[in-house]
């Protein structure tokens, strides 16, 4: 384990988890954090979606990181990218229809975020394959985690509900929290785990000085 | 633990000033209104200590007045859970984030207030409740009169939801109403332009008596801890929009001048949170800019918007702008240099 963790591909997977989390210290993917988060079941679903592409467009793009040439290499990244999502896209389509009603344009945009992009860029392109693929994963996870926790709070606060069942003796103590349906609602949330993220988390790219005041 | 607290003497005339309008509540809806008022002030003193302690600085005493100002903007049914959950929000998201008293751009107690307004509309705007009748009001009792239940009997926040169908039962004239407006005895039964019956019903505890909030805001300017500018360009600003809405471009659902201004939380409004100091622009022009703005956006909210009352975005849209007005207009001093 020791070993592991420091391979390349293990520093990047557990750095991108927590320390160097994607959403709340690269600021990155926002954007879907709002959007997706007000039910459990679709944030899930966002997510796997969202640690398949980021995975594999790692791998593909490391693999082929000798062969594209410089110039073109985003558009090259761009089009592998978008295959994926298009995987992604259909197999949602396919298996989850009632999902895909209420989350499809922003699997689609899967494809703009850019946590993929920041790390097809800053590390698939120049580390080896199975690196890449370590280092997607854990920022697919390390985005996950911070929508899952986020929807933990909005689903069962205005809706009453955990992956569509009711909470317990709902009726008898639940009043809905209406924000936390709205986007707003999101924003707070995501304020609020950031948070506690940058709290608990500390990158290399602090200024140490600085902090402790 | 060790609980550092600040006292603030401008803070103190606030509250002295604030003393018309609880007492007024008290005697419209009841000895409630105290716990209610004494709720948010605990919840509020506890969220700012845990804040400030961790930078090492004291609790102040403005969060007392924001937790009046909060409190006295709620309806008088309030649901206690309600009250902490928002003065919570308002001290944390308001205040401590910007790094406490005097940092803060937006007023602590109206982002309390608009969070609990989308959070709980129902319980918000879901129920108003009348005054007590009589003399002796609610000083023999504990809590508001009974609820009236139904968002289809009466439709808003403060006595001010017939703006969209402006017309009264027989019996009650234009005056009438204007003087429950003014002493806060809400609870004439009236006819809407559709045909249902309503209740002049209040739904904030603080802003039922234009007469004690004037009063109150009498104290703050003579004394002058509020910046009469502040005061005067906000209600200059309302008038405006009034005359301008109604009387230039006919718009019959602007209620006339004198109702507009004591309905609803304007005149509490202009006088206890247009003038916090630290929300508001420091260059005397831009606060003529920023007061004004307020007062137009509050009517022309109420006119159009879809949540009825207008006053707390109105707010928070002025608060947004003020130190971008300080900003762009920095004044001579600043342009010398």
């Amino acid at each position: 384990m020791v070993a592991f963790r420091q391979t390349i591909g293990g520093k990047a997977l557990i750095g991108n988890l927590w320390r160097d989390n994607p959403v709340f210290r690269q600021v990155l993917g926002v954007c879907s954090t709002l959007a997706v988060t007000n039910l459990m079941k679709n944030t899930v679903l966002m997510c796997l979606g969202l640690l398949f592409t980021v995975a594999f467009s790692n791998l593909t793009v490391s693999l082929l990181r000798n062969h594209i040439p410089r110039q073109v290499r985003m558009m090259v990244q761009v089009l592998i990218i978008a295959s994926y999502v298009i995987v992604v896209d259909i197999a949602l389509r396919a298996y989850f229809p009632d999902v895909h009603g209420l989350i499809g344009p922003y699997v689609g945009l899967i494809i703009t975020n850019c946590i993929i992009m920041g790390r097809c860029e800053a590390f698939a392109s120049q580390n080896p394959p199975w690196a890449s693929f370590l280092d997607g994963v854990g920022a697919g996870v390390g985005y996950s985690l911070v929508l899952i926790l986020i929807a933990l709070v909005r689903e069962p606060l205005g809706f009453g509900t955990l992956f569509g069942m009711d909470l317990p003796g709902v009726d008898l103590w639940w009043h809905q929290w209406t924000i936390m349906v709205m986007p707003p609602g999101a924003f707070f949330m995501l304020a609020l785990v950031a948070w506690i993220g940058v709290a608990t988390s500390r990158s290399d790219n602090d200024n140490r000085e600085g902090e402790a005041k | 633990m060790n609980f550092s607290f600040k006292r603030q003497k401008v803070m103190e005339k606030v509250l002295v000033a604030l003393l018309p309008a609880l007492l007024g509540a008290i005697y419209f809806f009841g000895w409630r209104t105290l716990l209610v008022v004494a709720w948010a002030g605990l919840w509020g003193l506890a969220s700012e200590h845990l804040m400030a302690s961790r930078r090492g600085d004291p609790a102040t005493e403005s969060v007392l007045v924001t937790a009046v100002l909060f409190a006295l903007s709620l309806p008088p049914a309030i649901p206690l859970w309600v009250v902490a959950v928002g003065m919570v929000f308002a001290i944390v998201f308001g205040k401590e984030v910007f790094g406490g008293f005097g940092r803060n751009v937006f007023n602590p107690a109206i982002v309390g207030r608009a969070f609990v307004y989308i959070s709980f509309p129902v319980e918000l705007t879901g129920s108003f409740v009348p005054a007590w009748p009589g003399p002796a009001g609610g000083l023999g009792k504990w809590g508001p009169p009974s609820v009236i239940e139904g968002v289809e009997a009466i439709t808003a926040a403060t006595p001010m939801w017939f703006r969209r169908n402006f017309q009264f039962a027989e019996g009650f004239t234009y005056w009438q109403q204007l003087r429950q407006l003014f002493f806060g005895s809400v609870g004439g039964v009236f006819e809407g332009g559709d045909g249902v019956e309503r209740v002049l019903a209040a739904g904030s505890m603080g802003e039922v008596s234009a007469l004690l909030l004037i009063v109150g805001g009498l104290y703050l300017l003579i004394s002058r801890t509020a910046n009469w500018r502040l005061v005067a360009g906000s209600l200059g600003g309302a008038t405006a929009a009034v005359v301008c809405f109604r009387h230039l471009l006919g718009a019959d659902a602007v209620p006339p001048l004198l109702w507009s201004l004591s309905s609803g939380g304007l005149l509490y409004a202009c006088f206890f949170m247009v003038t916090d100091p630290v929300s508001a622009p420091r260059k005397k022009p831009n606060q003529w800019i920023y007061a004004g703005f307020i007062g137009t956006m509050i009517i022309l909210f109420r006119w159009q918007s879809i949540f009825i009352g207008g006053v707390g975005f109105a707010i928070l849209l002025g608060n947004g702008l003020a130190p971008t007005l300080d900003l762009l207009n920095p004044g001579r001093k600043n342009r010398k240099k």
